[in-house]
């Protein structure tokens, strides 16, 4: 794989916000003491200032009056602090406002674990109603902001800090419906099924395996709560290894959720990778503590040639 | 007995009917009887301007104002407590005239933030009145509704305050100073205005009058008003009337 042109995914989705809010003269966006890198239509953005119970709160004040509203919150603070008003405010009503959330999974690294999110996926899955997008650059995020905006209802979309490597042509993300996994490489022995972060790592361990012999597919699966789960057990046919990897506690997170919907259909063995259901203590930029955690390219490579052999 | 006074009767009566039928927070319902009525009366009155109960507990409070003023079916307020109905015991927008779910305390006047802050974009000259317990003043997540407001004059929001002294254990005052609350409130740059909460004049003369700050007017109320046995006593916050209690609340009421 060629080098890949680093992009801010949180800097993108300013822009994209600043597009959308012209596209939709309705559109609120609304922070929290946030840097939100948006300076067109001002009048329809507010900052609530440190306070993400208050964020949601006010963001579901104006939802009730038709506007959809789309905020921007530090992941684990607006997820962990506003837990409550998310589930009692957006997601019984069913109210359309989008919460891109900054610094998910470990992604910010050296200031620890209470800026950390290894459990925000399961901690949304369990509330009905919450769409959860999961893109793995600053393409595929714009595309779900916008993707969201067109569904009813409540949705999350997990977003990281820094620089992240363009997988998705701006152009090919557009044409992504959130509606089913995309296979980003064909492969006929292995299968990755990753999503965020990860991504970049299964297709740099694919290229590696291929030079092995070992032809790996990496499969995509971008969004949880759109589509019926089911739909990707026509994706996972004909391997004989699956291997889910992801940046969530791995008893909880993408993998545990699919594997328990599939599981009358997963006829190989399947091993999934993430994060042990542990608090990080001690410090380490992102890309540190996920080869810690073994989620980097050369523990996916490792654990595969072990597995295959078995 | 003027007509008003009639009013409120029949709606204390009905609260009182609902509670011993279904359940439900009854004394907190009542002492909200007077706010509820001049506000769906004068205010709210088809959608003049937006309603939040955040208080959502005294939802028999107001079922029994919203029948009263025909904003629901008889068939739809008899429902309450029964199996399948969409009155729950805190009001949902499973109700067409109810816009925000509330249940869990403190989040009503943020919600209201936000609608007032929308009425300011869509240009429209619409209040929104939002009445809080005071023992919700003992959630954080109210004082963020109070600081944003406060602090960005969001002079179309209202802030109403029944100050009943009493919440599900214990008298406010005993559990965190109410003073000090009301006097936090000021604090945050909100005009303050007291009054008896069940004189539907005062009500009437500080919601109609115009300040330069976001208005927290104070109800001074007595919770279980109207039933000499249910006011100020702490276990009618949530209890069922036995059919002797029930009929004797009834018999002060007529």
């Amino acid at each position: 794989m060629k080098e890949p042109k680093l992009v801010s995914v949180r800097i993108k989705c300013g822009r994209v916000i600043e597009k959308l809010g012209d596209k939709h003269p309705n559109l609120i966006h609304i922070t929290s003491d946030g840097n939100d890198y948006t300076k067109r239509n001002r009048s329809r953005h507010f900052d609530v200032g440190i306070a993400e119970a208050n964020l949601i709160n006010v963001a579901t004040g104006f939802a009730i009056k038709g506007f959809p509203v789309i905020v921007n919150g530090i992941t684990s603070f607006v997820l962990y602090n506003a837990y409550l008003q998310i589930r009692n405010d957006l997601c019984y009503p069913n109210l359309k406002v989008i919460i891109m959330g900054i610094g998910s999974g470990l992604s910010y690294g050296h200031l620890g674990f209470s800026h950390h999110s290894p459990e925000d996926i399961s901690t949304l899955y369990t509330i009905p109603n919450m769409k959860i997008y999961l893109p793995c650059d600053a393409h595929e995020a714009a595309a779900a902001l916008s993707d969201a905006l067109k569904r009813e209802g409540p949705s999350f979309v997990r977003v990281r800090n820094g620089m992240e490597p363009l997988i998705y042509s701006s152009k090919k993300a557009r044409s992504i419906s959130f509606e089913e996994p995309q296979l980003l490489r064909e492969g006929k022995d292995v299968l990755i099924i990753s999503y965020g972060t990860t991504i970049f790592n299964s297709l740099q361990a694919a290229d590696e395996l291929k030079t092995k012999g070992i032809s790996t597919g990496v499969l995509n699966i971008n969004s949880l709560m759109i589509y019926d789960p089911l739909k990707i057990k026509d994706y996972i046919t004909g391997y004989k290894l699956l291997i889910i990897v992801e940046e969530h506690y791995v008893d909880t997170g993408l993998g545990s959720i699919i594997t328990s919907k599939l599981h009358d259909y997963l006829k190989v063995p399947i091993i999934k990778m993430g994060l042990p259901k542990e608090f990080v203590k001690f410090g380490g930029t992102a890309t540190e503590l996920l080869t810690h955690y073994k989620l980097d390219t050369n523990s996916i490579v490792k654990n595969i040639l072990i597995s295959i052999k078995q | 007995m003027d007509s008003q006074t009639i009013d409120l009767k029949e709606i204390r009566k009905s609260i009182l009917k609902s509670c011993y039928m279904g359940g439900g927070h009854i004394g907190g319902s009542l002492s909200i009887v007077e706010i509820l009525y001049v506000l769906y009366k004068d205010f709210i009155n088809n959608d003049k301007n937006d309603f939040i109960l955040s208080k959502g507990h005294a939802a028999p409070g107001l079922y029994s104002v919203l029948r009263f003023f025909s904003y629901i079916s008889k068939k739809e307020y008899e429902s309450y407590g029964t199996f399948g109905t969409k009155l729950i015991h805190h009001p949902s927008v499973l109700v067409n005239e109810v816009r925000y779910s509330s249940g869990a305390l403190g989040n009503g006047l943020s919600v209201g933030v936000g609608m007032a802050l929308a009425n300011k974009v869509l240009k429209s000259s619409k209040k929104v009145f939002v009445v809080m317990g005071d023992g919700e003043l003992n959630e954080g997540t109210a004082w963020e509704g109070f600081i944003y407001a406060g602090s960005k004059r969001i002079t179309n929001l209202v802030a109403i305050i029944d100050h009943n002294g009493l919440q599900s254990s214990d008298k406010t005052n005993r559990l965190i100073k109410t003073k000090y609350l009301i006097k936090g409130i000021k604090s945050l740059g909100w005009k303050v205005v007291s009054i008896n909460g069940h004189d539907t004049n005062a009500i009437k003369s500080a919601l109609n009058n115009k300040y330069k700050k976001p208005l927290a007017l104070v109800l001074n109320t007595v919770k279980g008003k109207g039933v000499s046995f249910m006011e100020n006593d702490v276990t009618w916050h949530h209890r069922k009337p036995t059919e002797e209690e029930y009929n004797l609340a009834i018999s002060e009421l007529s």
